[in-house]
């Protein structure tokens, strides 16, 4: 009753959105209610959504993905110069006296149909090779852990930068009004516990606007921040004076002509349904026995890799425009096998599960699966044979699938030693930029004015959008 | 065919010119370069090295070189055709560029060119010209004014006195107005009350702390190293100088110098020299594997972005890689700046837990060593009391360790003569017989014991004069003899669930007789409950029962006759044995009410517990102990705390980097300032000094419009130039730009005092108008640039809480000191940090207690990969990078921060208390007050009937829930169920939720 009252003259000013703007450039002005720019997409999308499942740490191409039969000769040689050329070493790696070629810890074939080579690491990966597009050729100029978790998540190594999903939820908004647009999950791997930090930028929003920045859901307590009424109101009480504060509003809008207190008004009452539909994103009792088999048992358990899988689908079936889960502990400098295994572990039944949920649910087509971390590792062991591998930035793999993406398809080529790209490079920017094609988005005319300059998602260097994968 | 298509598109032009605001002669920098600049530049512009077709449109000489512009006629600029065009190979801007140039735009260029295609030098670098005399504030109304009377719009009325004095207190102190405060105001009949008011509240240390907390923004101010483990640092004592530097009111000039070059000046004073932290603000790294030298200029990098856009307005970052694309700023400009912070000693790897050198020992300049002696003490013992509870974190691990410390400490045998074991004093058992003189010689003796789930352990402690078999259910347990050795048994085995049978088999052997005893029973979830004998247990003479006493049925049982509380003579005090094994010493303290045991007992078993018991509580530990060492070493260095500073020992040679890459040197270059604007002296060496020296120089046409136009923004909201971070090119043209100029000069010349500044602008009659919108106002200018009302903003996310905690009574008034740790939610920091790796500082949150937890916002620990989250959902920045404005925004979480935020929550029952405490009687007078405090106003009649309704109908609510009242008043900091305090605190947290509340207006 009261909460509809809101003035006429509370929508004039055209900020009665999910945001409203101080002084705000006149592109931003022009924001529809559900969010998102009226200017976007720029083309037909493939992908309506996107769940990243970022590993963060490093996950080792040589061991998960990156097929190479010469290795078995090679092994426990020393690199060739000629191929690591001038390439940066970490300071970790950079005083060693030999850089002995350590070839796959477990041996990687060629799986399903298509051949889509993967280790037997990842059973269960294995199992869905026919709708993956592995790539083999991404490559990044970071070689430590924050500058390259930075610029691939960010765009820019030097921190400042808004999130990819930031932008996307910038750009696209989100199509369920109760929810965020931008959810982000963390989980810790068993292989390196703790792994290497992770930051609250790398789903930050950077210079636009902060509401758009990823919505962090915790692992125990309330799902969202601050969801949970004080203890002694329950929901009547809370309408009752989110009722009361709607009246009191409404009397100063009246007073005042502000637009901003009906925008107010709004978003109260989407906190309000927000309350009733986030806890329902966690509460699988409505999930039957078979879903835990698919995700296995740890699917039960908050905060672990694998619950927030099934929660990404979860989210995809309410709309959520952009999840990403982060799992840390990819980063084996040392104790490379139990750690490697421990990592696969828990993360490949789970992921494949959810692929694979997507796909049963029809969900697959338009949501976009993406599979991977800052940076691959170095072919040359860190140390003695079989203990551990440096970063490397020349190149890794990633998988994606869904949202237009062809599955059952290899790009790129490295070379013998998993060392140099000798076919088809995609750098992380290419790659950010086919992930926004998808969405119907082109990264070069989607911008944000912010020091006199037209910044954009993949920043001033040019890109190349990996059509070949897209179907 | 090119003219046709030409003629007829211009004709087109020539309608949508003279239909639109084009009236007035056009101005380059106003009209023009924007155009030019956004769609032209990028390829036509000052940078050499991507110019196409060596064709620049940036100056009038290239422009006119090659007729791309022939001044009177468009029709034969190249330029005009070019952009006009329908053939796709000639069409500028190329149709890849995705830039578009409007109808509107287009005609505005050939207009210019008509008018003969003058250029301009970019409006800020050239001289703000002044021309006005007289009185400020009277100059600012003139100019916002003389605008306004040009759309045809009208000042608004003069706001009434509430208004006025809670938009000025929130804008210069940052709080809301006291009652007292407002009364005084709307009393003060003469007429300088309100400049006495402005005069008062500018000399506050809080309007100090306000002017502080903007800059620490710009200073990228944290508490964290920023990249990777982001480890925390001590720079709390250089914002101790910043808020004494606004105390002082410290002019902006030396301001400015100080914090550029305080280590340069001749003699510098520690205090100087410590203020150049503002430099060292940047983040810093020492993740393994970094190559140091990358980083050491990537932090030179964040200190010309910060200086730049700080004090110059320009964003020189695009220089670092290439000549800047829009403004004429080169390469080699950008590393002739370089060459000023390129000197110092600062190392690329940054120090762990702590600060890099250089760094100085230095004293707080605000002298308030016991506070933060005090605060520090505090902290130190709350972290103390957390690592010597870590029984707390892991509670299920610690229920299964303290179940095998019990077992271990009881073999598990039915007797057992038992020592070291003692039954809490404050238990007081009594000394039961059947009557006083205890002449009966056997009784049987019982009670029952109800047993609850999740027991773990359960003992009986008795003893009887002069002999007992103690029985439960039934069987026989334990014999005691004589009374001088009592008995303790594990009984846990024998007890069931729900009711339980107790007794004793007693015997006297004439004289006095007495028979005592407790029962001890330890549930899983921490919880004991004691069973002693008192005269609810029950006796009765033992009938044909002889030799198996039956403790059942309820014939013959009386109520027994007490003959005094356990110490009493002939009795005394029962002890255990002594020589106490360790497992053993654990078991009794395990044993005793959790509630009573010692710090040292607490240490002991945290310390036993985490042994091998728990990761998690492990990691605690570990990570407890370095909080605590950091702590430490910060009150042993209380008088002189360490603080990073800059250095220019000058040896360094700098180089231009190629594509801005650290290991890519070319030219070499000395130190100096961008060629576009009048060279630094020769006599004098080219270092920090000399660039702040230019910078606040008389010839300087950016330092003083950049300064006045951010205090503008800080006042107003938005600056004179919107872009407060960008005066260049790119950046938008001010709304006022002589009313900018002579703010600027007038504030150089007038000792670039600050608050005189400030004064002048809310003296002038265009801060005091009314902020309610009209409808036709709202239209003519949505976003309120000509001011024909005041400016309403939400507060700042700082300012939101602070208002909050003041609106309450909570607020701790402490200025300075080291950074406090208010309540958040669990496990945010954990969540993302490397916590139980290694000995990192600032990898998990300990949240405080007592009075820092409600201290001004700007002391909260800030972190920067995980900030405040209440103060980040409300637009706080990272504070990773230097943040000249912050964009608003209004979002659903906002609403969820202020109705359940805990701490939110406990300033809505510190409000409800004071409605209570403070002496009104009436529930309107109460809600009246609440109301006043939050908005400066009394409720309007239909506004206290809505809260006078809510009211009515939460007090009937909690009456008939008083579980629910319970549950509320506890949340939020109070005790007991009235409902009518319950109903209050509803009430004070819809008021804190209020729109008005959290808007300055």
């Amino acid at each position: 009753m009261a909460r509809a009252t809101i003035s006429r003259r509370g929508f004039l000013g055209g900020t009665a959105g999910t945001l409203a703007f101080m002084g705000a450039p006149p592109i931003l002005g022009a924001e529809k209610q559900s969010g998102g720019l009226p200017s976007l997409p720029h083309h037909k999308p493939t992908a309506k959504r996107v769940i990243y499942l970022f590993q963060s740490g490093g996950p080792s191409h040589i061991d998960l993905f990156d097929y190479k039969p010469a290795l078995e000769k090679l092994h426990g040689t020393n690199l060739p110069d000629s191929v690591r050329g001038d390439q940066r070493v970490t300071g970790m790696t950079a005083g060693q006296k030999q850089f002995l070629v350590n070839k796959s810890v477990s041996p990687i074939k060629p799986r399903g149909q298509s051949g889509v080579t993967i280790s037997d690491l990842l059973p269960h990966t294995c199992g869905i090779a026919d709708d993956l597009c592995l790539i083999k050729s991404v490559h990044t100029e970071a070689i430590n852990h924050d500058p390259g978790i930075t610029f691939i998540n960010t765009g820019s190594q030097i921190p400042g930068l808004p999130s990819l999903g930031a932008w996307c939820n910038y750009g696209l908004g989100s199509n369920n009004q109760d929810m965020p647009g931008y959810i982000v999950m963390l989980s810790q791997g068993n292989g390196k516990n703790p792994g290497q930090p992770i930051f609250s930028r790398l789903w930050g929003s950077g210079f636009i606007p902060s509401s758009h920045q990823g919505v962090q859901l915790r692992g125990g307590g309330a799902p969202i921040l601050y969801l949970d009424d004080p203890k002694g109101i329950d929901r009547k009480s809370r309408r009752d004076m989110l009722d009361d504060i709607a009246r009191l509003n409404a009397m100063r809008l009246d007073q005042s002509g502000d637009p901003e207190i009906a925008t107010r008004n709004f978003q109260y009452d989407m906190a309000y349904r927000m309350q009733a539909s986030a806890p329902e994103i966690t509460d699988l009792s409505d999930e039957p026995e078979s879903t835990f088999e698919l995700y296995g048992e740890d699917a039960r358990t908050p905060g672990t890799y694998a619950y927030n899988c099934l929660l990404a689908r979860r989210m995809a079936e309410r709309d959520v425009r952009f999840i990403q889960l982060f799992h840390r502990g990819w980063d084996q400098h040392n104790s490379l096998v139990p750690h490697l295994t421990a990592q696969c572990k828990d993360t490949d039944q789970a992921s494949a599960a959810l692929v694979t949920d997507l796909k049963i649910r029809g969900m697959l087509d338009d949501t976009l699966v993406i599979w991977g971390g800052e940076f691959g590792r170095s072919i040359y062991s860190q140390g003695k044979i079989n203990s551990g591998r440096d970063h490397h930035g020349r190149c890794f793999s990633m998988w994606m699938a869904g949202g237009g993406v062809k599955g059952g398809v290899m790009y790129g080529e490295t070379d013998d030693f998993c060392y140099n790209i000798v076919k088809d490079p995609v750098h992380i920017r290419d790659l950010n930029a086919t992930v926004l094609h998808c969405l119907g988005i082109n990264d070069k005319r989607f911008t944000f004015k912010f020091q006199g300059l037209n910044q954009t998602p993949t920043g001033v260097e040019p890109t190349k959008v990996v059509k070949e994968i897209i179907g | 065919m090119r003219c046709a298509g030409h003629l007829k598109l211009y004709n087109l032009c020539l309608l949508v010119l003279s239909s639109s605001a084009l009236a007035d002669q056009l101005e380059f920098n106003r009209d023009i370069r924007p155009i030019l600049s956004e769609n032209c530049f990028h390829c036509h512009g000052p940078d050499k090295e991507t110019r196409e077709a060596k064709l620049r449109l940036d100056t009038r000489e290239g422009a006119l070189k090659m007729d791309a512009i022939v001044p009177g006629k468009p029709d034969d600029s190249e330029v005009i055709y070019r952009i006009t065009t329908d053939d796709e190979d000639d069409l500028m801007p190329p149709p890849g560029h995705h830039l578009e140039l409007s109808k509107k735009n287009i005609a505005t260029l050939e207009q210019w060119i008509k008018e003969g295609a003058e250029y301009q030098q970019h409006w800020s670098f050239e001289q703000p010209k002044v021309s006005e005399n007289g009185k400020l504030s009277e100059i600012i109304d003139t100019e916002i004014q003389k605008h306004l009377k040009n759309e045809g719009l009208k000042p608004s009325p003069v706001a009434n006195r509430e208004s006025i004095i809670r938009r000025l207190s929130l804008d210069l102190r940052g709080l809301p107005p006291t009652l007292a405060e407002i009364d005084a105001f709307i009393a003060d009949q003469s007429l300088d009350a309100y400049e006495k008011l402005v005069d008062r509240l500018l000399a506050t240390p809080q309007t100090a702390e306000r002017l502080a907390l903007d800059w620490l923004d710009v200073a990228r101010f944290s508490d964290t190293n920023g990249y990777s483990i982001d480890d925390h640092r001590d720079m709390w004592v250089w914002r101790d100088w910043v808020i004494h530097a606004f105390i002082k009111n410290k002019p902006y000039d030396v301001f400015l110098t100080e914090q550029l070059a305080g280590d340069l000046i001749p003699n510098a004073t520690p205090e100087q020299m410590m203020a150049t932290g503002f430099l060292r603000n940047s983040m810093n790294t020492h993740e393994g594997g970094t190559i140091a030298e990358e980083y050491r200029v990537a932090y030179i990098a964040d200190k010309i972005d910060t200086v730049s856009s700080t004090f110059m307005g320009l964003t020189m970052k695009c220089a670092q890689c290439h000549n800047h694309k829009y403004d004429p700023i080169s390469q080699k400009d950008y590393y002739r700046f370089y060459a000023f912070f390129n000197s110092a000693t600062e190392h690329g790897k940054g120090a762990t837990n702590g600060n890099t050198a250089p760094f100085i020992k230095v004293k707080s300049p605000l002298h308030k060593i016991s506070d933060a002696h005090k605060a520090l003490t505090e902290r130190a013992e709350r972290i103390r009391e957390l690592r010597n509870n870590l029984k707390n974190i892991d509670p299920e691990k610690f229920a299964s360790w303290k179940a095998g410390i019990l077992a271990k400490a009881e073999p598990a045998r039915k007797e057992q003569p038992q020592s070291g074991f003692r039954f809490p004093e404050k238990k007081k058992a009594e000394w039961l017989w059947s009557e006083k003189s205890g002449a009966t010689e056997r009784i049987l003796i019982r009670t029952t014991a109800n047993v609850s789930k999740g027991l773990m352990a359960a003992h009986v402690f008795f003893t009887c004069d002069n002999s007992a078999d103690f029985y439960v259910n039934g069987n026989k347990l334990a014999y005691v003899d004589p009374w001088m050795e009592p008995k303790t048994v594990n009984i846990t085995a024998h007890l069931k669930e729900g009711k339980n049978i107790i007794g004793a088999d007693a015997l006297n052997a004439g004289g006095v007789a007495g028979f005592i005893a407790w029962v001890q029973l330890d549930y899983q979830d921490g919880k004991t409950d004691y069973l002693v004998t008192g005269p609810d247990w029950q006796w009765k003479v033992p009938g044909s029962e002889k030799l198996a006493p039956q403790f059942s049925g309820k014939a013959g049982w009386k109520a027994p006759v007490s003959l005094g509380k356990h110490g009493v003579a002939p009795w005394g005090q029962l002890k255990a044995r002594k020589g106490v094994p360790a497992d053993r010493r654990l078991a009794t303290i395990l044993r005793n009410d959790p509630k009573s045991r010692t710090q040292e007992e607490n240490k002991l078993l945290s310390e036993a517990f985490l042994k091998n018991s728990s990761p998690l509580a492990k990691r605690f530990h570990k990570s407890l102990g370095v909080e605590l060492g950091v702590i430490e070493k910060q009150l042993k260095d209380i008088g002189k705390t360490t603080v990073m500073v800059m250095d220019s020992p000058g040896k360094r040679k700098t180089h231009i980097l190629m594509r801005g890459e650290y290991n890519k040197p070319g030219e070499e270059v000395t130190a100096g300032v961008p060629d576009l604007f009048t060279q630094l002296p020769d006599d004098q060496p080219a270092d920090r000094l000399a660039l702040a020296r230019w910078l606040t120089s008389p010839e300087n046409p950016l330092t003083a419009r950049v300064a006045v136009n951010r205090y503008w923004q800080l006042i107003f909201g938005t600056g004179l130039v919107r872009t407060s971070e960008d005066f260049g090119s790119q950046g938008e043209w001010p709304s006022h730009q002589a009313l900018l100029d002579t703010l600027a000069v007038r504030f150089r010349e007038n000792g670039w005092d600050v608050r005189a500044l400030l004064k002048e602008m809310v003296l002038s009659n265009t801060y005091r108008q009314r902020s309610d919108i009209p409808l036709q106002a709202l239209e003519a200018d949505p976003q309120n640039r000509l001011l024909a009302r005041a400016p309403r903003t939400r507060l700042p996310a700082e300012l939101v809480r602070d208002n909050a905690l003041a609106i309450s009574g909570q607020l701790n008034y402490q200025i300075g000191g080291p950074s406090v740790f208010p309540e958040q939610p669990d496990g945010l920091w954990r969540q993302v940090s490397h916590f139980g790796y290694g000995t990192f500082t600032a990898q998990a949150y300990y949240s405080d207690t007592g009075g820092q937890n409600t201290r001004r916002s700007m002391y909260t620990f800030w972190k920067r990969t995980s900030p405040p989250p209440s103060l980040s959902i409300f637009d706080a920045p990272t504070r990773e990078t230097c943040t000249v404005r912050r964009l608003q925004t209004n979002t659903p979480l906002q609403a969820l921060v202020l109705l359940n935020d805990p701490q939110y929550v406990k300033a809505a029952g510190a409000l409800a208390r004071r409605m209570v405490d403070e002496g009104e009687k009436s529930v309107k007078d109460r809600l009246s007050k609440a109301f006043r405090l939050a908005t400066a106003r009394l409720p309007k009649s239909d506004e206290l009937e809505v809260l006078t309704a809510a009211y009515e109908r939460e007090k009937a609510r909690f009456t008939s829930d008083t579980a629910a009242a319970r549950a509320l008043l506890l949340e939020s900091g109070n005790t007991g169920d009235d409902p009518e305090l319950a109903a209050l605190t509803m009430i004070a947290s819809t008021i804190l939720n209020l729109n008005e509340t959290i808007t300055k207006q």
